[in-house]
């Protein structure tokens, strides 16, 4: 759904409709044919895309085009008579400061607003302030110097001043979060990587025995319902489809599969494998959970968890992947322990569709626990 | 590879000790007797080589590769205003072709670089290239404006010689104008006269007129080799496995060099990209093959701090194999830093009897080394 | 890559975004900066049905100060903790923290408030609300809470937060006159994700210390006993702080705990300068 937006760009106004989802680098670039704006990575890592918005420097890639309404935008084709990009201009050509040009434009940007902000400056500050702009050319030899030299003698502008603290005393109601208490106890987990496999292992203790334990792990909907995010769909004995939706962050990926259960009535384990695809994002995920009973004393026992899981795509391959395996470490965490308590039948009415914070109790107060303790909760 | 009669053209030794005495060996040999302040380790490296640089048809055709260049085309035309156009097929992709080609006309021809207008890699107007790569740009398309300029400077003399009255052979260019003998000339005066006034053309003028298209090979197809010297100073932080580059400098020789300033501008370039395959840059894949340097958060490029200010030195040893004995240099930067870094980073950890023998050189890679030093030093 | 279509609201007021988050069923997604929603959205990793704009909420621009603490609205930016447009009432803390926040345009636009909601694990703000024992507020249609900062996060990307709340601001205590404090970062390049970090504030007119390992791929991990030991010396607090960080860090390998363990140690040893 287009909407409208009334902006300055280079001193001119300009009202239109846009999609929320363009960027501003995008919108300046395809819409108003400013091509001086460059697009690297769309990763806000390469600078090259830097324009000014409201006199502070910023990526243009990151930044939709619907939320600079009211804004005042600078590109580069906007400084064409700026005092201070003049002699960047000039200083990058006697310096040789750019080869094939491509991040030249967000370096003239960023350069100019360190000069306008510290005036004459130092090789290493140049180099510490220009390290947001990335150039494949010059080594940035030429750039630095060329900053180097079309800052000499300048004075900063008139320097940032402290915004006016109203000196009013603030009531923060400080309002406790409800903390369920339990009482099965699941212990550490050890995390390790192989050959793209992620492995996790949960020990639980329940407080029913052992063929109680066995009996209730059978039945399958009611085992599905303690992963938090798992929709069970149909199960005919040996097959399960279902759903499993997960948020991490901004990231929500709901993976719709299937998979296979077998049990092992002799050893008391079982072996659920399945896999699954996230179309949103394209991502693949599969993995196995191995169940295992160990027999306690006294009316107790203990299941041993083994989950192995593997994603592939574009889930595993962002920047932050490694994260993921704090996401699986807290939804096996409450797979345990919301499987122990379940056995015991205080199984809560509505399972949790979706792992997120506040339906994660179990993890939440585990996290308390240790920041209260400062080591993992056992 | 072992140096042959075609990589010989040059001085390595002398290449080696410039760089010695650049980087004040003795000086960081002395510093390495007393520890740093700041715990961290300190190393030299060095690391010499050369670049095959413009290797051609017969080089290519025996690696199997579908492209196999050949000779490379430049035009030049006098232009009626006494200017000069130059359109060559090879590509700039902001090595300053435009600036160093026009400077080889200028070298015969005089006419001012101001005055020389220089359009490259379009199909439809510039002859056949196969592109710019290999370090063969200047080699090959400076080679080819050179033979068209040597070809039209016999023509505009011809023309000029009539024009003055004078003998061919008579005629010289200087600083962009025509002498003969005491007479001079503008070169617009036989842009004139070709264009406008042909009636004032010798009889026996060249019919291709002020337009030439000549093609160039170096005299061997195996490359013209460019070599330089790098040598770099590095901290260690044994602690964190961080490395730090204090000090870089590079000796370098690209035979005759067209324009100093572009010879750096590539080098440091090129040093930067090295860098960042010493220290940063790795495409890491899972045991499945799945890729996990996906964006340029994983997939780390150097920025400005994590880079020195590089010093350099020149060196000119001419190429007997190639017009004005220019070699190629377009790559060359990268191919020493790895290598440099590293002998400095082991260099460093010689007194923890540490090597790194993988690059990237990450902060994990030189504390495993370390690790493992320590292992095989307590077993 | 290009995002897929998603809708837009720019909030009016607090109460305004709570409505918009409340209607799309978890679906909306509340942003300030997007540093790091951007790049997720153009990768397409991240697909909120709508974008709630909490830029020209001004409730979220308040400095409130008390005697003992500042409150700072969510949407104030690094550069402007940086730059001390925002007053700064730990002694240098923050300005330096934030100084040192990815790159200059990055500053410029991303919020303290944001940066919080998300916690990435290395994230500075995370780090340093957790070693300052800032408290964050948080907004719902069902009401107003504070949480410790320490609490607010309970995993990579996750927090108490729910898909309905709004971080509106953190309280940070004013440190007293002879406090001290240390940050060391340790990072490959500038303005990179951390490979550790090193906190600690010893503040003994408040008989406050506290020593925090950030950048673990998890909450920053409280070192109690470290923090305890901080009370009597920095170099007690070193000699605590290995054995402290190996059990705690044991799920991990030795370089990751080797890294925090320097970060921790030359922490200490500038705070103890």
């Amino acid at each position: 759904m287009n909407r409208e937006i009334a902006l300055t760009v280079n001193k001119n106004a300009v009202t239109t409709s846009v999609e929320p989802r363009l960027h501003l680098a995008d919108f300046l670039r395809g819409e108003l044919g400013l091509t001086g704006t460059h697009l690297g990575c769309e990763q806000g890592v390469c600078g090259a895309c830097t324009v000014i918005v409201d006199g502070k420097p910023m990526r243009s890639c990151i930044m939709p085009a619907v939320a600079c309404d009211g804004a005042d935008v600078v590109t580069i084709e906007g400084l064409d008579n700026d005092e201070v990009a003049g002699s960047l201009r000039e200083a990058f050509s006697a310096h040789h400061g750019l080869q094939c040009g491509f991040c030249t434009p967000g370096m003239l940007i960023a350069s100019r607003d360190l000069i306008l902000r510290q005036g004459d400056c130092e090789e290493a500050r140049i180099r510490e302030e220009l390290s947001g702009n990335l150039c494949r050319c010059t080594g940035y030899m030429g750039i630095v110097a060329a900053v180097k030299a079309a800052s000499a003698g300048r004075k900063p502008q008139a320097a940032s001043q402290e915004a006016g603290a109203q000196q009013v005393a603030t009531a923060s109601a400080a309002a406790a979060m409800a903390a369920p208490s339990k009482a099965a106890v699941a212990t550490a987990q050890t995390v390790s990587g192989t050959d793209g496999w992620t492995e996790l292992t949960q020990r639980v203790k329940v407080a029913a025995d052992a063929e109680t334990t066995w009996r209730f792990l059978h039945d399958i909907p009611r085992v599905a319902r303690c992963l938090p995010g798992a929709e069970m769909t149909s199960f005919d004995g040996g097959s399960i489809t279902g759903r499993m939706v997960v948020k991490f962050g901004p990231i929500k990926a709901s993976f719709g599969g299937e998979g296979t259960l077998v049990f092992d009535e002799a050893k008391r384990s079982s072996i659920l494998r399945g896999a699954g695809r996230d179309t949103g994002s394209g991502s693949q995920a599969s993995g196995e959970v191995i169940y295992t009973l160990l027999p306690d004393a006294a009316g107790a026992c203990e299941i041993d968890i083994r989950l192995r899981y593997r994603i592939t795509g574009m889930l595993a391959q962002f920047s932050r992947g490694a994260l993921i395996r704090d996401l699986v470490g807290r939804l096996t965490e409450a797979f345990a322990q919301n499987l122990a308590a379940a056995v015991t039948g205080h199984e809560s009415a509505s399972a949790p569709r979706e792992i997120s914070a506040g339906e994660l109790l179990w993890a939440v107060l585990i996290r308390r626990i240790r920041a209260l303790f400062g080591r993992p909760c056992t | 590879m072992s140096p042959t009669s075609t990589t010989t053209a040059g001085d390595y030794v002398a290449s080696l000790r410039t760089a010695q005495q650049m980087i004040a060996l003795d000086k960081i040999r002395a510093r390495q007797k007393t520890p740093e302040p700041d715990g961290t380790l300190i190393g030299v490296g060095f690391a010499t080589y050369t670049e095959q640089s413009a290797h051609g048809t017969k080089v290519f055709a025996a690696w199997g590769l579908p492209l196999v260049p050949g000779f490379e085309q430049a035009s030049l035309k006098l232009t009626p205003d006494g200017g000069l156009e130059v359109r060559a097929g090879i590509v700039t992709i902001g090595q300053g072709l435009e600036t160093t080609l026009a400077q080889v006309a200028n070298e015969i021809l005089t006419i001012p670089v101001s005055r020389i207008k220089v359009k490259l890699g379009d199909t439809a107007t510039t002859p056949y290239s196969t592109g710019a790569y290999a370090s063969r740009g200047i080699v090959m398309a400076g080679g080819a404006v050179s033979r068209s300029a040597e070809k039209l400077a016999e023509r505009i003399k011809h023309i000029a010689a009539h024009l003055m009255q004078k003998r061919p052979d008579e005629v010289k260019f200087k600083d962009g104008r025509i002498e003969a003998g005491g007479a001079r000339l503008d070169f617009a005066e036989v842009g004139r006269a070709w264009y406008l006034r042909p009636e004032t053309l010798p009889e026996n003028v060249d019919t291709g007129g002020l337009e030439v298209t000549e093609g160039y090979k170096p005299l061997v197809d195996g490359g013209v080799f460019s070599y330089a010297t790098h040598a770099a100073v590095v901290t260690v932080d044994p602690r964190t496995g961080l490395v730090k580059i204090l000090d870089y400098v590079v000796v370098e020789d690209c035979g005759r060099v067209v324009n100093p300033m572009i010879v750096e501008g590539q080098t440091f370039g090129g040093v930067a990209q090295g860098i960042g395959t010493a220290l940063f840059e790795e495409s890491t894949y899972d045991g499945q093959g799945q890729p996990l340097a996906s964006t340029l958060m994983d997939y780390l490029l150097p920025g400005p701090t994590e880079l020195p200010s590089i010093r350099m030195a020149h060196t000119e040893t001419p190429s007997p194999y190639s017009a004005h004995g220019i070699k190629g240099v377009g790559e060359g930067g990268a191919i020493a830093p790895g290598a440099t870094v590293v002998n400095a980073i082991n260099d460093a950890l010689r007194s923890l009897g540490a090597e790194v023998c993988e690059i990237p050189a990450t902060p994990r890679r030189v504390l495993e080394a370390i690790a493992a030093a320590q292992k095989q030093a307590a077993a | 890559m290009k995002p897929v279509a998603f809708d837009y609201h720019k909030a009016r007021d607090v109460g305004d975004a709570l409505t918009a988050l409340g209607a799309h069923d978890g679906d909306a997604k509340p942003v300030a900066g997007g540093c790091s929603l951007g790049p997720m959205l153009n990768l397409r990793l991240a697909r909120p049905a709508k974008l709630i704009d909490l830029r020209a909420v001004g409730e979220l621009r308040q400095l409130v100060r008390a005697p003992d603490h500042l409150m700072i609205g969510a949407c104030w930016t690094h550069a402007e903790i940086e730059d001390g447009i925002v007053p700064d009432v730990t002694r240098g803390l923050m300005r330096q923290v934030a100084g040192g926040i990815a790159y200059r345009p990055v500053r410029n636009r991303g919020t303290i408030g944001g940066s919080l909601a998300h916690s990435d694990p290395a994230a500075d703000w995370v780090t340093t609300m957790a070693v300052l024992d800032a408290g964050i507020l948080i907004s719902g249609r069902s009401g107003t809470r504070r949480e410790s900062a320490l609490s607010f996060m309970i995993g990579a990307y996750a927090t108490t937060l729910q898909a309905d709340e709004l971080v509106t601001a953190v309280e940070v205590p004013v440190l007293s006159a002879g406090a001290r404090w240390a940050y060391h970062k340790i990072a490959r390049k500038t303005g990179e994700f951390a490979l550790a970090i090193g906190a600690a504030v010893h503040d003994p007119a408040r008989d406050y210390a506290r020593v925090v390992c950030g950048a673990v791929e998890a909450p920053p991990l409280l070192l109690p006993r470290t923090s305890e030991a901080l009370r009597e010396s920095p170099s007690a607090a070193m000699k605590a702080a290995e054995a402290e960080i190996d059990t705690l860090l044991s799920a991990h390998d030795g370089i990751f705990k080797q890294h925090h363990n320097v970060a921790i140690e030359r922490a200490l040893a500038e705070l103890g300068r």
